[in-house]
């Protein structure tokens, strides 16, 4: 039964008690085999996503194939593309892989041709390419920060480049997805590399948006928080307990998201920084936990 | 220019995404055209939709249950939900859209008038979010909100230092709900629209004053279809976003992002248009 609450200025507030209260979390989503959108929303379409062999990437290329779009999945790990051809098989969507360095611009190139002689022009890019480890900022040596910026700030460069040649050499339209971290507003100790490189890969969302809203080529960008996969799991539940939310994203989730954005529904959404994490980055109380410097933690995260 | 969408009425979701969804549209009259391109699609979609307005003219009645609000007050205003409850069903989705507010520099505009703007703006959407969060708590249901801003939440706009306020403290005030209410899968989303086909903003009485093309100014080169924002409410009011709470989405064909690093010559508010009497 609901009770009401007395406060000291007299003030009261009608309250449910927590026994009486079914959620404690953000609802879980509808199956992953549910696309969402018509099934052929997507149809005719070649989307090309880069890190797409695994986790974000492959969640993304497998709701897009859910929606009838060919799919290419790139990855520098020959090995891993084996297993996202595998689940891309499932969806009976035409699929291929491809193995690709999105630090080198040759590399990316030659992907594109690859993708374009079997499967036709790429219509639709998906930058998931990305990489990440902790360290104290005085600890990350030169080559370690080329590495992280490169992957994913140059890297999401050249295969907007590349794209963007290629629609406006056939005169077609044409939707960018770029993926991008909420600690590139906030930072976040212990990241400094990636920080800054999804910080620039936000902001060049946004300037290659107005660039090219003329070409007919929309870019933006998914901001997503914790969806644990393979390589980032959450099975101590101690990252769901974080969250507002109360739990974590589920793959699919981050999927839908993508392919709305690719749509031709999502038509004149075009800059935009999306994010899709359960209220994750925004202040969650009111004083925090007593600040522990990085240097001093047991875990930098 | 960027590519037009499908046609108005196809559906993005299935008929059945938002069925056991009932969704009050809280709108004024300048927005009638996007808050029917809403209802539109969310009724496409299953949901029960009904309309709730400041204005007494409600052109959608003979379509959606629709109903003057009564009067700006707690009470009055549950009573009124109880009243659209009994043709929707318990409420558990708002969509508000509040009104535009007449262009006035700042320094000519009398209190009266910011308390009257902020008044109907930000204590309504106050009111409606927080009695609709009740109801869905003390029934244990879930629900999602979602709330229409302008960009001068975060750009500011000469000439509408109401609106700026109004949209940052909507905006704010989302993401401080979201956070305080995830635990009881109730979900605020803000959306930033840009201008839109049919629409009635300032933004278009300029351009129409001034003999321009509105859509001219955008980076798109074209304005919204209204359906794009239907299917932009419709996909943030469903399942398929269960874990987007305390966002904004912009659909503005880029309209809220610089141009470049010099515009034409800087003109204060008198001297950019013939402001109107506020």
């Amino acid at each position: 039964m609901p009770v009401t609450n007395a406060y000291a200025d007299g003030h009261s507030i009608l309250r449910t008690p927590p026994s009486d209260r079914k959620p404690l979390s953000l609802a879980p989503p509808p199956d992953a085999s549910d696309p969402m959108l018509p099934v052929d929303a997507l149809r005719g379409q070649v989307a090309l996503v880069t890190g797409g062999a695994s986790g974000l990437g492959l969640a993304m290329a497998l709701a897009l194939a859910r929606c009838g779009a060919d799919i290419a999945i790139c990855s520098r790990n020959p090995e891993n593309l084996e297993q996202g051809l595998a689940a891309l098989a499932a969806t009976g969507a035409r699929a291929m892989a491809v193995a690709m360095d999105v630090r080198e611009p040759d590399q990316v190139a030659h992907a594109f041709d690859q993708v374009e002689a079997t499967l036709g022009p790429v219509s639709l890019l998906l930058n998931n390419a990305g990489a990440n480890f902790p360290a104290l900022a005085e600890n990350i040596s030169p080559n370690a920060w080329r590495a992280i910026v490169r992957i994913a700030l140059d890297g999401t460069f050249f295969c907007c480049r590349e794209f963007h040649a290629r629609r406006k050499a056939l005169g077609q339209p044409g939707a960018i997805v770029n993926n991008g971290a909420t600690y590139a507003w906030t930072g976040f100790p212990g990241d400094a590399h990636s920080c800054a490189a999804k910080a620039a890969a936000l902001n060049l969302t946004q300037t290659l948006a107005t660039e090219w809203a003329a070409d007919g080529i929309r870019v933006n960008a998914i901001v997503a928080g914790f969806f644990p996969h393979e390589k980032a799991r959450d099975d101590d539940g101690r990252m769901a307990a974080t969250t507002p939310a109360g739990r974590c994203g589920e793959m699919q989730e981050l999927g839908w998201l993508a392919a709305y954005l690719c749509s031709p529904y999502a038509s004149f959404v075009t800059g935009l920084n999306m994010v899709i994490d359960g209220a994750e980055w925004l202040r969650k109380g009111l004083l925090p936990d007593d600040y522990v410097a990085p240097r001093e933690r047991e875990r930098l995260w | 220019m960027l590519p037009t969408p499908p046609a108005a009425g196809t559906p993005m979701l299935s008929p059945t995404a938002l069925a056991g969804r009932a969704i009050l549209i809280c709108t004024a009259f300048d927005h009638w055209p996007l808050a029917l391109a809403a209802a539109g699609e969310l009724a496409r979609s299953g949901a029960h939709v009904a309309f709730l307005s400041s204005d007494s003219e409600l052109p959608c009645q003979d379509e959606y249950p629709s109903f003057v609000l009564d009067e700006l007050e707690a009470e009055s205003l549950e009573r009124q939900l109880a009243m659209i409850e009994e043709h929707t069903g318990p409420l558990n989705g708002l969509v508000y859209l509040p009104p535009y507010q007449p262009p006035c520099p700042g320094e000519s505009m009398d209190f009266a008038t910011w308390r009257r703007h902020t008044h109907q703006a930000l204590d309504l959407s106050f009111l409606l979010t927080t009695r609709l969060a009740a109801r869905c708590q003390a029934r244990g249901i879930p629900g999602t909100m979602v709330q229409v801003v302008d960009r001068a939440a975060w750009s500011g706009a000469p000439g509408q230092v109401h609106t700026a306020a109004i949209s940052a403290a909507l905006q704010t005030m989302d993401k401080t709900l979201a956070v305080e209410w995830a635990r009881s899968d109730i979900r605020l989303n803000t959306i930033v629209p840009g201008p839109f086909v049919g629409d009635v903003s300032p933004e278009h009485a300029l351009a129409a004053r001034q003999d321009r093309e509105l859509a001219d100014t955008l980076p798109a080169r074209r304005l919204g279809e209204l359906q794009e924002f239907g299917w932009a409410v419709a996909f943030l009011c469903s399942p398929y976003a269960a874990y987007i709470t305390g966002a904004t989405f912009i659909i503005d064909g880029g309209n809220h992002l610089r141009r470049s690093i010099s515009g034409p010559p800087f003109l204060s508010v008198p001297q950019w248009q013939q402001l109107e009497t506020c």
